[in-house]
């Protein structure tokens, strides 16, 4: 009682001029520390995922923040999905490939387009009109054929979910060269409303589009907001060619995709690889594993996976590995290094003082990386039936009359065209489509929202007081 | 302010050590940087292993410390050589909870990381390096708190 504190960090007793609000008790044991000493430790803590207890009685220390309900919200829900994520994903497998792949490509044209177009796409025109079947071994041909594709949905949605740069390649020119084949063929393809073909044709390029948008305008912001969530300092152009080690962490940022994701596997399965022999010298960059370097730019994607490479941002934490770290603490300890004489000492000294060590890059866990994986594949089956339900909600938001069909009023959005098509919002399928897109923007809007949220909120948070009863008088 | 914080620290934890002395069988050789100490320790009972021999730690004090671990390894000198023992390598890296991310927390002190050392010595019976010791000499360049030990032998 009599004692002053003590602060457990930087030993400092405390000074009758320190402000009030300035010390805290973080537990119900006898530690006591500095707001600020504690703050740098409880990053740290979070950076190197370690559980957030006082060191000597082992309770938990609570943090006190500024407290956004979004943020929040967004938080709970993706918690409450990373739990989940597994078993969805664990029940789907086992129930059979081939069946589950079936009935999800017919459900997800019936959510997304319709009973009736699913009836007409799996059973045939003419079963729905009149219940005759034109013979059955071209019946059942034309139905296999049809049951087949429709086990490609959800492979599709999945290799642009995993393999964005990838679909953009292939889909987008399979995508024109359609479009060039229905135009020939039929004259009213580019009118507007669009039928369903040049929704097909169109989405690849819509979607290539607003990904580079969101590349060039909106990554950075994000890059730099992940990077403050696990606590590391903002990227920064430095003098003595760090601009190569900064580089490369946009190398390794531009790569995503699934290489991106076999690097990260790689990463979590081999670590002692990773951290590369960069050695005594300074530049250590030609050092680092040859082969693997190769393989990364040979596979060096034109750069339009921003969905995956947030992922895997995600996972690190934007705490791609920091080449600097490694080489100041080789720098720093010439006996590991047996070839560096006591020429290098001074140097040594000097290069310590100039860059302060970077915190060791920050791993992620194979557990992290697994429910990312998964939330990631249960997100993209589940987008048909999201987009049914946006489209659903568009209905019931919008004024009827954009979105029945009958009654024709020329306008250029929602009427009729004059070739009779009904318009994109008047028909199930469009505004699935619709919907969709505006989930997509949606989410990547509330996920940027949120984590400049949770920056604000790290600003702001102290450690939380326990109360004790030896400080009350 | 990361170094103004090392700089504190380390000194206060000098001021302590000057004023209330170190456990018997430590002791301070040079302690007057504020970022590199090194120590003498020895054994205080009879292990045959140890019991003749003075080792030598060095402490590198990064400019994070107290946050992060100090780096303590041995220093191999004729007078000072590397203490067998299963969990310290033959280039002077030991394989210790405590000096590593995880086990580390801003309570523990450069004296009480001495005081462990000393026990693990103590307490330790087998004439034998960690094993595959010559591999990891060899190929080993990460520093010591990176390197993911397994700290799953509890008996030594």
């Amino acid at each position: 009682m009599d004692t002053p504190r003590r602060c457990f960090v930087c030993l400092t007793d405390e000074e009758p001029t320190d402000p009030p609000g300035s010390w805290v008790d973080p537990c119900p044991c006898t530690l006591e520390a500095h707001q600020d000493c504690m703050l740098s430790w409880v990053t740290d803590c979070e950076r190197s995922n370690k559980p957030l207890k006082c060191p000597v009685c082992k309770s938990d220390i609570q943090m006190d923040g500024p407290w956004d309900p979004i943020a929040h919200i967004h938080d709970v829900i993706h918690r409450k999905f990373t739990r989940a994520s597994p078993f969805i994903l664990l029940t789907g497998v086992s129930v059979g490939v081939q069946f589950s792949l079936q009935m999800y490509g017919a459900m997800a044209l019936w959510t997304f387009a319709g009973k009736e177009a699913l009836l007409r796409f799996a059973l045939g025109p003419e079963m729905l009109i009149d219940g005759r079947s034109p013979g059955a071994l071209r019946f059942a041909k034309e139905r296999i054929v049809n049951a087949l594709i429709l086990m490609n949905v959800a492979p599709t949605l999945l290799i642009s979910q995993l393999l964005p740069g990838l679909t953009n390649r292939y889909f987008m020119q399979s995508a024109s060269i359609y479009g060039i084949y229905s135009m020939i063929r039929n004259d009213n393809f580019l009118e507007w409303p669009p039928s369903p073909r040049l929704a097909m044709v169109a989405l690849p390029i819509i979607r290539k589009a607003y990904f580079s948008f969101w590349r060039d305008f909106v990554m950075p912001y994000e890059v730099k907001l992940n990077r403050q969530i696990s606590g590391l300092p903002p990227l920064d152009p430095r003098e003595n060619g760090d601009g190569a080690h900064n580089r490369q962490d946009l190398d390794r940022n531009g790569e995503g995709g699934f290489v991106g994701l076999l690097q990260n596997i790689l990463d979590v399965l081999d670590p002692d690889e990773e951290e590369p022999a960069a050695g005594a010298n300074n530049g250590g960059r030609e050092a680092r594993p040859g082969a693997r370097n190769e393989f990364r730019l040979e596979q060096h994607e034109e750069g339009d996976e921003i969905r995956v490479e947030l992922l895997i941002q995600e996972i690190e934490e934007g705490a791609v590995e920091i080449p600097r770290a490694d080489n100041d603490g080789q720098d720093a300890h010439p006996q590991w290094d047996q070839a560096q004489g006591d020429l290098a000492d001074g140097h040594r000294q000097e290069n310590q003082r100039d860059a302060p060590q970077a915190p060791p890059a920050r791993r992620m866990g194979l557990g992290g990386l697994l429910s990312s994986v998964s939330n990631s594949i249960v997100g993209a089956l589940l987008l048909p039936g999201i987009s049914f339900a946006m489209g659903e909600a568009l209905r019931l938001i919008l004024p009827r009359s954009w979105t029945t069909a009958p009654f024709a009023r020329n306008h250029w959005l929602f009427g009729p065209s004059p070739s009779g098509r009904p318009g994109l919002l008047q028909q199930q399928w469009g505004r699935s489509l619709v919907g969709g897109c505006l989930y997509v923007v949606l989410n990547d809007i509330l996920r940027v929202y949120s984590k400049s949220r949770r920056v604000a909120a790290m600003q702001n948070r102290k450690v939380k007081n326990v109360d004790r009863p030896r400080r009350k008088k | 302010m990361a170094t103004g914080m090392r700089t504190k620290r380390v000194a206060k934890e000098r001021q302590k050590i000057d004023k209330f002395g170190l456990p018997p069988g430590i002791e301070l050789v040079e302690g007057n940087d504020l970022k590199e100490w090194l120590f003498d320790i020895r054994v205080l009972d009879n292990n045959p292993l140890y019991n003749d021999n003075v080792y030598r730690l060095k402490f590198v004090f990064s400019d994070s410390y107290p946050i992060e671990p100090p780096e303590v390894t041995f220093v191999d000198k004729p007078a000072r050589p590397v203490p067998m023992h299963p969990h310290i390598y033959s280039n002077g890296i030991i394989c210790l909870d405590l000096l590593g991310n995880q086990g580390w927390s801003p309570v523990q002190s450069a004296e009480s990381i001495c005081m462990s050392i000393q026990s693990m010595l103590t307490s330790n019976s087998k004439n034998e390096r960690p094993p595959g010791d010559e591999e990891f000499v060899r190929v080993n360049r990460q520093r010591p708190r990176d390197i993911e030990f397994l700290y799953h032998d509890n008996t030594v």
